[in-house]
């Protein structure tokens, strides 16, 4: 086909496309590496829970193998000694338990750092015409954010409570870890699962509603740490408990006892549990309306 | 493609002829607020090298962000290669949009940044490296392209955005003002990539607010103001234009009226406005021969000239023209 006043060929699309791309992958990837070219971030941010998943499974580690040396041995002292450890060990779900917990504020800290400019900065440089001039949906485009800052939490929080569980598993005498507390893993896996898809989607929600990667930082750690002191405050103030729904870290506590069952369920925990739900909805909505404007203007 | 002169308008309307427009947009509508953007715009590009120039704020690029399926016209309809342009990923896959804004991410370098964009619309892992060097070695970038792009001048942002539009070897390229920002040998190095690429029979669509950045690159020109089609034709259409576009020659002096007088019976001159005591405002089709009867005027009237003012020969002078 000849155009009409120039010399040159009409060209179909001759390129070669994959089936099915892993879009979102793709974008989870460029997140990522964005993430860890500041190195002293990463490893002020990374360290510590690894550190402490490090030093918590070498405990596990000694706990299981000097009990398997206890228990071939006799005699009185052995025995308490064993009762001592097992006392210890029988500790090893409630140890995960605080591990994860505690982990999961650097989770917070991470996930934020490194995701507040992922959308915040595809506005500012319109970045996002280049997606949406490719064959990236909606769906994808989050998706793949998505991805890219949960990863950051499965890095702190999730892998490093993995990394204790499977020393306990493998360390435990006859997979007895595995055999009697596999509801700790299912719980760990449950809990660290939870925050790390709320905290994802409250850094994007919040990431998507601004330009600049500092003022979706400050907006995040401020929708977390003013919240909590609000709902502290209005629920001592005016005697509503269920103004601590406000909080993040209250809603993870009501999931914590809820999933642990270290301590007795509270009246309000339900209230805090919807909370959660809360915690996901809002910032999702606010994520996919922002993100919709900047798809097709329509 | 032919062209031709609306005496009423004073428009340039462009017949189409030969095969279907790659790009068909009727009565295109689009407002921000109380802003106009595009307004009935109706307009057909062929294939080739297309230039669509406008002053700033014309609505250039709200009518490439339609092409590319990012901005919904509230009115009016548009097919790009056949095809509605919203949401339609198969369409995408065929185009390239080098955009106006900044767009690149400081941390990564030129490399992978094209790498994942071309990843990101579906080319396999190899291909893409492969096609990112060959596209950043096009665009005169090959030394830098494992640098940053935080380390880049504005000049090697702007190439490294043409790459990710070419690097796919789409069939249709939207270039939003491909040209800023570069060197007159970067400007160059660019307009022979774009000829390259219509020779190897892709389509272009290349917006600017200045005219003669796109002479030489295309003879099919497509002039929008405040969101309506102005002109559509030949670069030499849009010339003759300017030639019969009469021209303003403001004139302040001390002595203004009997230079006036004398000027006003010159034959090229249309039209003499009175300013104040001291200006008068000629309309004139042949600027230079009333400078020079200006100047032979001067030793007998001893006007006392105190400054001399000729409108441009830009585009919103020619759009002046055209929307009076």
């Amino acid at each position: 086909m000849k155009a009409s006043t120039h010399a040159e060929v009409y060209r179909p699309f001759e390129g070669s496309l994959l089936e099915r791309p892993r879009r979102p992958l793709v974008l989870a990837w460029s997140g990522i590496r964005l993430g860890f070219r500041k190195k002293l971030p990463a490893f002020l941010l990374f360290a510590p829970p690894v550190i402490s998943a490090l030093v918590s499974s070498v405990m596990v580690y000694l706990m299981y193998s000097m009990s398997e040396n206890l228990g071939t041995e006799g005699g009185f002292q052995a025995l308490q000694a064993q009762a001592a450890l097992e006392e210890l060990l029988g500790n090893v779900a409630r140890n995960v338990a605080s591990f994860v917990e505690v982990s999961a504020f650097f989770a917070l800290l991470a996930m934020t750092w490194f995701g507040a400019g992922l959308i915040a900065d595809d506005r500012r440089t319109g970045a996002n015409l280049l997606y949406f001039s490719r064959p990236v949906t909606r769906v994808t485009y989050i998706l793949g954010k998505w991805l890219g800052v949960a990863f950051f939490g499965v890095v702190t929080l999730l892998a490093p409570a993995c990394l204790i569980l499977l020393t306990a598993i493998l360390a435990s005498p006859d997979w007895s870890f595995l055999k009697e507390e596999s509801s700790v893993i299912l719980q760990t896996l449950a809990y660290s699962v939870a925050w790390i898809s709320v905290v994802s989607t409250l850094v994007l929600g919040l990431s998507s509603m601004v330009q600049r990667r500092s003022i979706a930082l400050v907006l995040t750690f401020g929708a977390v740490m003013v919240l909590h002191g609000l709902a502290e405050g209005a629920a001592e103030i005016f005697e509503i408990p269920g103004l601590r729904a406000l909080s993040l870290f209250n809603d993870f506590n009501a999931l914590a006892a809820e999933l642990f069952t270290y301590r007795r369920l509270q009246p309000e925990d339900s209230i805090l549990l919807m909370g959660l739900v809360g915690w996901i909805l809002v910032p999702g909505a606010i994520l996919w309306r922002q993100v919709r404007k900047m798809e097709v203007v329509g | 493609m032919t062209t031709e002169l609306d005496a009423g308008t004073g428009k340039v309307a462009a017949k189409q002829a030969g095969p279907a427009p790659i790009i068909d947009a009727r009565g295109l509508g689009r407002w921000y607020g109380e802003v106009v953007g595009l307004s009935d715009l109706t307009v057909q590009v062929p294939a080739g090298i297309t230039g669509l120039v406008g002053p700033n704020g014309a609505g250039k690029s709200t009518f490439m962000k339609c092409v590319v399926g990012e901005l919904r016209p509230q009115r009016g309809a548009i097919r790009v290669l056949g095809l509605d342009p919203f949401a339609n990923r198969h369409l995408y896959a065929r185009m390239g949009f080098c955009p106006q804004q900044d767009a690149l991410y400081d941390q990564l370098t030129a490399f992978q940044f094209v790498e994942h964009l071309l990843r990101i619309g579906g080319t396999p892992s190899r291909a893409a490296k492969e096609q990112a060097a060959q596209a950043l070695e096009r665009v005169h970038l090959a030394d830098a392209m494992h640098r940053r792009c935080g380390t880049y001048s504005k000049g090697m942002r702007q190439r490294v955005r043409i790459a990710q539009a070419i690097a796919h070897s789409p069939e249709m390229i939207v270039l939003d003002e491909p040209l800023t920002g570069l060197d007159p040998v970067a400007r160059h190095q660019m307009r022979q990539l774009f000829e390259q690429l219509a020779a190897e029979g892709s389509s272009l669509l290349v917006s600017s607010h200045v005219l003669h950045e796109l002479q030489g690159l295309t003879e099919r020109i497509v002039l929008i103001h405040r969101g309506r089609l102005l002109a559509q034709g030949s670069v030499r259409e849009i010339r003759n234009l300017l030639s019969q576009h009469p021209r303003r020659v403001k004139v302040r002096a001390q002595r203004v009226r009997p230079l006036a007088l004398a000027l006003a019976a010159e034959p090229d001159v249309r039209a003499v406005r009175w300013m104040d005591d001291t200006s008068v405002l000629f309309e004139t089709t042949a600027p230079q021969a009333l400078l020079e009867r200006l100047e032979s005027l001067v030793p007998t009237t001893q006007p006392g000239i105190l400054s001399l003012e000729v409108d441009d020969e830009d585009l919103e002078a020619v759009f002046d023209y055209l929307v009076a």
